[in-house]
């Protein structure tokens, strides 16, 4: 009998060992890759001097539009989405998309991709409401869709979901639930677009908003297998600095990053924050403030090529009824106005989204007074007129 | 990523277990033989992830609470329901009289004492520096072999050392985490969830409370 049992007590040491063992070899330490810079190329279009406003949907009585996405595809058509309802959190919003195509200069009837029902369906959860949803492409050519769902209390108990389209958006795949918390998987939330990574990954900044407000980054990386296409995600803290949050990220560099944060601390005057990373996003300066207000609202940020950068921001202390197009010539660290695009006193304009597609054309989406998603769009050669001018 | 069906055992179990607290109050219950009561208890267990609110199971409502419930809970949740299920209540009502452990044929009380320890040491770290109570992001630890997967290794060998039988446990989270049985690529959702962590707190207290009463009677 004890002869027995010294087997079993070796035997299960050795099986620990083993099991262990087997660990370290199959999960070795996560390789950063290192941020993917947009192409400085401009092709004849964006060489010719435009720059055109409209809206992405349109005005319905009653309904509210809110949060906007927007990411070039790979046919040279731009695709946005947004969330729509009766208000923002009510049980009647769905994630609707919509595509720009830039030869007509016009929108495509929006689509709804989401709604609480097909959410709630497709996760086998419970859905109370749908939030903030990210669009991006990766470098297959595959459309990918993140978005915010609540099923208990309000937008801090919020946890990202995702879909991905291998047809620009015709179609869709079942929604699917990524963890990334260890506490009922709640306070993860998505507002701007991802970096790509040279090992085909992506950093899709993220925030958490439960108790404290801090950022996060979603280090995304694609997978396949015969049946399915998914992501698998790991959650990293950028910064544990509070009241720091939906942070847009900028490739300054070979695996240097410049992230900018909305400012959410308790002062009298906000500033956007920055902070930097020169490890392709492993470890970040804490945050500092810019030189550009902020009155606690999103912003968003691209590169434009030859060291310059836009950030599209409510540049007020107090309000979002201004919006303003800013460049920077120094990847980020100091800012000049390039254009007011809304100002009115009393009226909301916000969360902005802006892109650079391949050819070198601008594309910004914003929430227009709560009621609709609106779209300006310009060259390379209208924004180099604007900087000389 | 895995087929993670396995995600629904926890919450399945965790409705049977409620089932057969609310049924072994009927006299009837006892009454009947194991098998029956198995088979009844795998039909509740069954129909828990039958859809039935808008598509959504009752499974699927308790993982919308909590989208991973750790091999932690899934285990203590089996280990309560073959319990009740299995065992006579004439001779766990005697068991309890007798001040013994009622989950003693399978985790004693020492063992049970160890696992609530660890799981709310584990939860009070992890779930302060979830909220950013603390300047650590302990969670990111749990993605790639780190200090954290030696730290269990470790605790797994002494618990076998120490003969208990929590060992078991120990080494189901390790092959679980490979096998990626539940939607999660982190290794701390393998180990703890948080009804796993109010679950050991309460049983701490609660064991806190008779230590401390049985002081008192003995001065």
């Amino acid at each position: 009998m004890r002869q027995k049992v010294l087997l079993l007590v070796i035997f299960i040491v050795v099986y620990t060992v083993a099991c262990y063992g087997d660990l370290w070899s199959a999960h070795p330490k996560y390789e950063y890759g290192a941020p993917v810079a947009l192409k400085d190329s401009v092709s004849e279009v964006a060489s010719t001097v435009f720059y055109k406003e409209g809206f992405v949907n349109l005005h319905k009585e009653g309904t509210a539009s809110h949060v906007s996405s927007i990411t070039p595809l790979s046919d040279g058509r731009v695709m946005a989405a947004w969330y729509s309802g009766s208000r923002e959190g009510a049980g009647d919003v769905s994630i609707l998309t919509s595509i720009y195509e830039p030869t007509v200069g016009s929108w495509s009837k929006e689509r709804a991709v989401v709604t609480r029902s097909s959410a709630s369906k497709e996760l086998g959860r419970y859905i109370k409401k749908l939030g903030n949803p990210v669009i991006f492409t990766d470098a297959e050519e595959r459309l990918w869709l993140v978005y915010v769902t609540v099923s208990i209390g309000g937008w801090s108990g919020s946890s990202l979901n995702y879909k991905v389209s291998l047809d620009s958006g015709s179609s869709w795949s079942q929604s699917v639930k990524l963890v990334t918390g260890p506490l009922f998987n709640v306070s993860t939330l998505a507002k701007n677009k991802p970096v790509l990574l040279d090992n085909g990954a992506w950093i899709l900044p993220v925030y958490h908003e439960f108790l404290n407000k801090f950022p996060e980054l979603l280090f995304l990386t694609p997978f396949s297998t015969p049946e399915k296409v998914g992501l698998d995600g790991r959650n990293r803290r950028t910064s544990f600095a509070p009241g720091v949050l939906q942070g847009s990220l900028l490739v300054t560099g070979h695996g240097e990053l410049r992230a900018f944060y909305r400012n959410a601390t308790e002062t009298d005057k906000r500033y956007v924050l920055t902070s930097l990373s020169s490890d392709n996003g492993k470890t970040w300066t804490p945050p500092l403030e810019t030189t550009l207000p902020n009155p606690d609202s999103g912003l968003d940020v691209t590169w434009a090529g030859n060291g310059r950068a836009l950030i599209v921001l409510n540049d007020t202390f107090s309000n979002r009824s201004r919006l303003a197009l800013y460049s920077s010539a120094d990847s980020g660290v100091t800012w000049t106005e390039v254009k007011v695009l809304e100002d009115s006193e009393g009226r909301e304009f916000s969360y902005p989204s802006i892109v650079r597609t391949p050819e070198g054309i601008y594309h910004v989406t914003y929430t227009y007074d709560r009621q609709r998603i609106k779209h300006i769009t310009f060259s390379e050669a209208w924004l180099k007129g604007q900087s000389n001018g | 990523m895995a087929d993670t069906s396995f995600n629904s055992v926890a919450p399945a179990l965790m409705v049977l277990a409620l089932f057969l607290i609310i049924i072994s109050r009927n006299s009837w219950w006892s009454g009947l033989s194991i098998t029956i009561r198995a088979v009844v208890s795998i039909v509740v267990a069954a129909l828990t992830v039958v859809p039935f609110f808008f598509g959504v199971s009752t499974a699927g409502l308790l993982l919308s609470l909590s989208p991973v419930f750790s091999i932690g809970s899934t285990v203590l949740l089996s280990l309560f329901v073959i319990k009740a299920v299995t065992v006579n209540s004439a001779v766990t009502e005697s068991r309890a009289m007798a001040g013994k452990g009622t989950t003693a044929a399978l985790l004693d009380r020492r063992d049970l004492l160890l696992f609530c320890l660890w799981n709310s040491f584990l939860g009070i770290g992890l779930y302060s520096s979830t909220l950013g109570l603390l300047p650590y992001d302990l969670y990111f630890l749990g993605y790639t072999f780190s200090w954290v997967f030696l730290l269990t290794a470790l605790i797994t060998l002494l618990v076998i050392f120490i003969g208990s039988r929590l060992a078991w446990i120990f080494l189901f989270y390790v092959i679980a985490w490979n096998h990626t049985l539940l939607p999660s690529p982190n290794f701390f959702d393998y180990i703890i969830d948080p009804v796993l962590f109010c679950i050991s707190i309460v049983t701490l207290f609660m064991y806190g409370l008779r230590y401390m009463r049985g002081c008192k009677a003995e001065s």
